[in-house]
């Protein structure tokens, strides 16, 4: 007795039977296959598919209190703070084509009341794999940590050294880079340049980037990395800058001030740029007024004015109309039209995965009276284990004392203090404590001293005294 | 018996896994045909983007919390799951780089590289077949 079944005979002997089942078994086996090469070819498109489009993003989170009352430049003062480093970033990294990709971050800042932004948004395009141009919305690289600097699980600091890192209220650009990656003698090597404009609107002035250069070398072998490049800014402010400075500064103890901050200063200030011709009547008795008292008047006031006739071409008219305007509240404008900054750079580091070390140089000139800045930092961490303690010191100063800075450097808006308007001094000895609490989450715990600021405001927005200390808690992501 | 062999065998492999080397793998035409430990390191850390034929070169790598993963970055890099993280986020954030495709094992990787010339990856010794070439054997 035989019946047949889907075209495979049933036997009844054994013989039979058993070749019927390995025939069987012979079409489940080509079957399944059939299936998994279904699965698998559907897995790879999917995964394909998956690779056109990644996202990534970063988040911190922390808490930070100084023992000061005044202001620290990056919002902290004696209250708790909980803003300053709130940041939450996403990123899209959306692939054309081999060769072609498009990319959106958007960072979310505490310290903008989560005011989002895009700091990076462009297109890049691979030539070949070691050589790439971007063009749209970039950052600009002035220093080693400048494009990551707020990925705070990326470095071991709570945020890069201040005294370094809070210099230019600029920090992405419209505009074109490319990186070229080359292998020289063992070492390898990164060449970038970039080419950019921007406008920045901040509330106490329109500035205009007209153009934006930099260069950076970048060469690595083993645990070395050496970087160095310079970013030359050329802008222009749409008007002139603004200062509105407190309504009572012609008190007669704010002149007294203002008259010693002129004392130490030679004849050929820039200061003197006030006309006194131009002064109201009844501001000028003020300012006599508050002079009576003084014997030194006739100097300063004669000095002012002589000094006013003969640089009377460096600063348009509209500075001493605002500066001694009618109004209570005085003004001081100037025109920086046709001014260049450079930013220097020069870094080490050092990692073996024991020990890091990190030191940073950098020099900020400003074009026509104003300061130049160096900073510079040194980062030493040694890695137990998830922990890593590291000690960091940094000092930043303004190396000549111009008198402009003597003049209305107290009058110049945080933001664009890190500039050099203003003199600045400052050292910082850090110490803290990063936490590898797993993989893409990390604790910080980090003390900042600040000290000898030779009665400059450091990096502060007000007079903090001689000495500040910073504490912060805090905790950075990635995912 | 049974139970006292199975158990021998499974310390066995268990110290095996533990002390197992790890193979650098490729695809049997590509020109490389061995790496030191530098040259690997520089290759997974994308320093390195191509090969010496000036191909662009398709990083595999497993998943994070592998075990083998781990004791690679630590071999070559000297860096902890902590440190390679910390190290592709510079690169993502800053555009300069996406970390390597993910595969979930050895023998997903030893596929990959079968079907891409140009792919390579870190595997098992005992997952290495005729369609792969060793280029760097590194012992724990």
């Amino acid at each position: 007795m035989s019946l047949t079944f889907s075209g495979i005979s049933w036997s009844s002997t054994d013989e039979e039977r058993a070749a019927t089942i390995k025939a069987l078994e012979k079409k489940i086996a080509k079957v399944e296959k059939k299936s998994k090469k279904r699965t698998k070819s559907f897995s790879k498109k999917f995964d394909k598919y998956l690779q056109r489009i990644k996202f990534n993003g970063f988040a911190s989170a922390g808490i930070s209190t100084s023992d000061v009352e005044a202001n620290h430049i990056i919002g902290i003062n004696d209250s708790k703070n909980y803003q300053s480093d709130a940041i939450i970033a996403l990123q899209a990294n959306f692939r054309v084509n081999d060769k072609t990709e498009a990319v959106l971050q958007l960072s979310s800042r505490g310290s903008d009341r989560n005011d989002t932004e895009a700091e990076w948004a462009y297109i890049a395009y691979s030539f070949t794999p070691n050589l790439t141009v971007r063009a749209g919305r970039l950052r600009v690289p002035y220093y080693v940590a400048s494009e990551y600097i707020e990925v705070g699980y990326a470095y071991p600091w709570v945020r890069p050294p201040i005294d370094i890192y809070n210099q230019a209220p600029f920090t992405s650009y419209y505009g074109i880079d490319s990186f070229i990656n080359f292998e020289l003698l063992g070492w390898g090597n990164t060449l970038q340049v970039f080419n950019g404009t921007d406008f920045l609107d901040l509330d106490v002035v329109a500035f205009t980037i007209s153009q934006m250069y930099g260069a950076y070398f970048t060469t690595t072998k083993g645990p070395w990395n050496i970087r160095f490049g310079r970013t030359l800014v050329k802008g222009t402010t749409a008007g002139a800058i603004n200062f509105t400075p407190p309504d009572a500064i012609l008190t007669s103890s704010d002149y007294t001030d203002f008259k010693e901050s002129l004392n130490p200063l030679a004849p050929n200030s820039l200061v003197t740029q006030f006309d006194l011709t131009r002064i109201p009547a009844d501001q000028l008795a003020l300012l006599l007024d508050a002079n009576l008292e003084d014997d030194g008047i006739v100097y300063p006031l004669y000095l002012v004015n002589q000094l006013y006739q003969e640089n009377q071409d460096l600063f348009g008219e509209d500075f001493t109309d605002g500066f001694f305007g009618a109004s209570a509240a005085l003004e001081a404008e100037f025109d920086l039209s046709g001014i260049k900054v450079t930013f220097d750079n020069f870094g080490v580091s050092y990692d073996d995965g024991n020990w890091l070390g990190l030191v940073e140089f950098t020099r900020l000139f400003f074009s026509g009276e104003f300061q130049a800045v160096h900073a510079h930092y040194a980062t030493v961490g040694k890695r137990f284990n998830r922990l890593m303690p590291f000690a960091t010191y940094a000092h930043a100063y303004t190396p000549n004392d111009t008198y402009l800075a003597h003049a209305i450097g107290h009058l110049v808006p945080d933001l664009i203090n890190g500039l050099g308007f203003n003199l600045l001094k400052q050292k910082t000895y850090t110490a803290g404590v990063r936490w590898d609490v797993s993989a893409g989450m990390a604790l910080k715990l980090q003390i900042d001293h600040m000290t000898d600021m030779e009665g400059t405001k450091g990096k502060f927005s007000t007079d903090p005294g001689n000495d500040a200390d910073l504490f912060s808690l805090v905790v950075d992501v990635v995912f | 018996m049974r139970t006292i062999t199975l158990s021998v065998l499974l310390v066995v492999s268990m110290s095996i896994t533990a002390y197992a080397d790890i193979v650098v793998v490729v695809h049997p035409d590509n020109p490389l045909t061995q790496a030191s430990n530098a040259e690997i390191s520089k290759i997974f850390l994308a320093k390195t983007k191509t090969f010496a034929n000036g191909e662009k070169i398709k990083l595999l790598d497993l998943e994070e919390g592998d075990e083998l993963r781990n004791q690679f970055y630590q071999a070559v890099a000297n860096k902890t799951p902590s440190q390679v993280k910390a190290y592709w986020s510079r690169l993502i954030f800053t555009g300069k780089g996406q970390p390597p495709q993910v595969l979930l094992d050895s023998d997903e990787i030893v596929e990959a590289i079968e079907e891409d010339e140009n792919g390579i990856g870190y595997i098992d010794p005992d997952s290495v077949t005729g369609s792969v070439k060793v280029i760097l054997t590194l012992t724990n």
